[in-house]
């Protein structure tokens, strides 16, 4: 279960998220919705450690303190991130860095290392699971990848690393109805027991093929209001205006 | 033997980044003695107008330190990898005839001092590839000149690892004396503290000179405080029908994309290590990726 208790977020000396408290039970799929600049990217750098936003107050992974952890030690602890605009890494191919990172994982649980063989094998079950070509795989990583690739390529390491808590900041973004389709299905198909899943969407449009359990709407830095897909539909209609307390 | 063009700079800001009086004082402790050395400082110093007259001039070898002249022509087809590492002073010239391709790789290694001048001359439709990685911790000046001959390719990539107390000085100049002429300039500096990385890229087009397509992107990563990169482009373009591009960059590891990795698990050390990688793999030959790579993993994960 994630559970964030009094999150307070700061930017570059600007208080972003302030006292914000979210639960999302294993097993469930949860939105953020909100107006530009209400802190929703914020709030999905915070879970996973970026360095430049300060935090105080508690984000617990099924106990664990996330708060004062390094962003890889999140990361071993099954914490996922999808970023809404993924960032290109050019010279190193995405075989390389999924195997880095997968490898990475696997090192810091206590697994063994598997080998280039067996990870190709893991990684091409992975990639046709998502829809991303073989050639996107040897390609840098991000580099010369539409907007629609890049989204892809964030579900294939979703995929491969197979995490328990993934927060997607914008999942939508960048992509064309069929491929947001797909993509939120991988996702919606992906639920299990022991995982948690936060979306971070302006659009109702994803919530259709996600079908979330509970939609939240944040707004001055906490969650303002939480409902079901009915509060989603009100956003919708008649915009943020006449949501929250 | 081709005519020496010279290089713009040596006497301004090139000069100053380059320091010569460094490199001769470098050379002169392994017994360096060359005549007309002596006066390099101050902002009208000869500095390296001068060893190269003198270069081109002298029979003589002064001192222990080794120096290779040589005149070739290239035969078509050929590849020349040469592992260098000083003291030495080496200038060679190479004639490439009309229609040849030639590959001339140059490895700096160790940690002393050495000037190496490479002169081109590329004929028509020929293609010359120089491709340089620097390695070593001493003190290398490398002076690549060609005159690029009507539709002819001058290639050049050049990798500087430049660790602590290396300093590496790098002059690449494409003379365009043929019509529809090529030349492509590809460079990665990898910088840490202590460490210096300098590289003046000139590029002349003469107004008599029509559809020449000149390219440069030079670009340097420090890896903390106290790294040094001076990049400088220079275009001497005179010719309105030409098509030239560059680019400079001197800058640290992008924030962002040290967090994506490490997002997905990768140490802050892995992470770097992996960016810099791909930073200097595309212009590095494959003889030096291993060696670069352990330079990485001393260089880069080890100060993290």
């Amino acid at each position: 279960m994630l559970e964030i208790r009094g999150l307070v977020a700061r930017v570059e000396g600007r208080t972003i998220l302030d006292g914000l408290d979210l639960v999302v039970p294993s097993g469930e799929l949860h939105a953020v919705m909100g107006p530009n600049g209400g802190g929703k990217s914020t709030l999905a750098r915070a879970i996973a450690g970026h360095p430049a936003v300060e935090v105080s107050g508690s984000i617990r992974w099924n106990g664990d303190e996330l708060v004062g952890l390094a962003p890889e030690e999140r990361a071993w602890k099954g914490v996922f991130l999808g970023f809404q605009a993924p960032v290109e890494i050019p010279g190193v191919p995405n075989s390389t860095f999924l195997k880095a990172a997968y490898n990475a994982q696997r090192r810091a649980r206590g697994e063994p290392e598997v080998d280039a063989m067996d990870f190709l094998v893991r990684m091409r079950r992975a990639a046709a699971a998502v829809g991303v070509p073989e050639a996107l795989i040897h390609r840098s990583v991000n580099e010369g990848f539409s907007g629609g690739e890049r989204k892809r390529n964030e579900v294939l390491q979703y995929a491969l690393l197979d995490p328990n808590l993934a927060v997607f900041d914008e999942l939508d973004s960048g992509l064309d109805v069929d491929a947001l389709r797909a993509l939120a299905g991988v996702v919606r198909a992906s639920l299990r027991p022991d995982r948690s899943v936060l979306v971070i969407t302006h659009y109702t449009r994803l919530l259709d093929a996600l079908e979330p359990h509970r939609v939240h709407v944040l707004a001055g830095g906490r969650i303002a209001e939480s409902g079901t897909r009915e509060l989603a539909e009100r956003v919708e209609a008649s915009g943020y205006a006449g949501v929250g307390a | 033997m081709v005519a020496d063009v010279g290089l713009p700079g040596q006497r301004s800001e090139g000069w100053r980044l380059s320091a010569p009086r460094r490199l001769f004082d470098a050379l002169a402790a392994f017994g360096w003695a060359a005549p007309g050395m002596d006066d390099v400082e101050g902002p009208v110093s000869p500095g390296f107008d001068a060893l190269n007259a003198w270069l081109a001039t002298s029979g003589e070898t002064p001192g222990a330190v080794a120096v290779r002249r040589r005149s070739v022509v290239a035969a078509d087809g050929a590849r020349v990898e040469r592992q260098l590492e000083g003291p030495r002073v080496d200038v060679v010239h190479i004639d490439v005839p009309a229609g040849a391709t030639v590959d001339l790789v140059d490895v700096f290694r160790g940690e002393a001092p050495a000037f190496v001048r490479v002169q081109a001359d590329i004929g028509k439709g020929a293609t010359v590839r120089w491709h340089g990685a620097g390695l070593g911790t001493g003190h290398v000046r490398v002076e690549v000149v060609a005159r690029v001959g009507e539709r002819a390719t001058f290639a050049t990539r050049w990798a500087a690892l430049a660790g602590p107390g290396a300093r590496y000085d790098v002059q690449v100049e494409a003379h365009h004396v043929g019509a529809r002429s090529v030349s492509d300039l590809l460079v990665r500096g990898v910088v840490c503290p202590r460490g210096n990385s300098t590289v003046v890229a000139s590029v002349r087009v003469p107004e008599q000179v029509p559809g020449c397509d000149a390219r440069q992107h030079l670009a340097h990563l420090l890896l903390g405080e106290g790294a040094i990169a001076a990049v400088e482009p220079r275009l001497d373009i005179q010719c309105d029908e030409v098509a030239c591009t560059h680019g400079a960059t001197v800058g640290a590891l992008d924030e962002e994309s040290r967090f994506f990795l490490r997002s997905r698990g990768l140490t802050d050390a892995a992470a770097s290590e992996l960016l810099v990688d791909g930073f200097v793999r595309e212009v590095l030959q494959p003889s030096a990726v291993d060696e670069a790579a352990a330079w990485l993993v001393k260089h880069v994960r080890g100060r993290s």
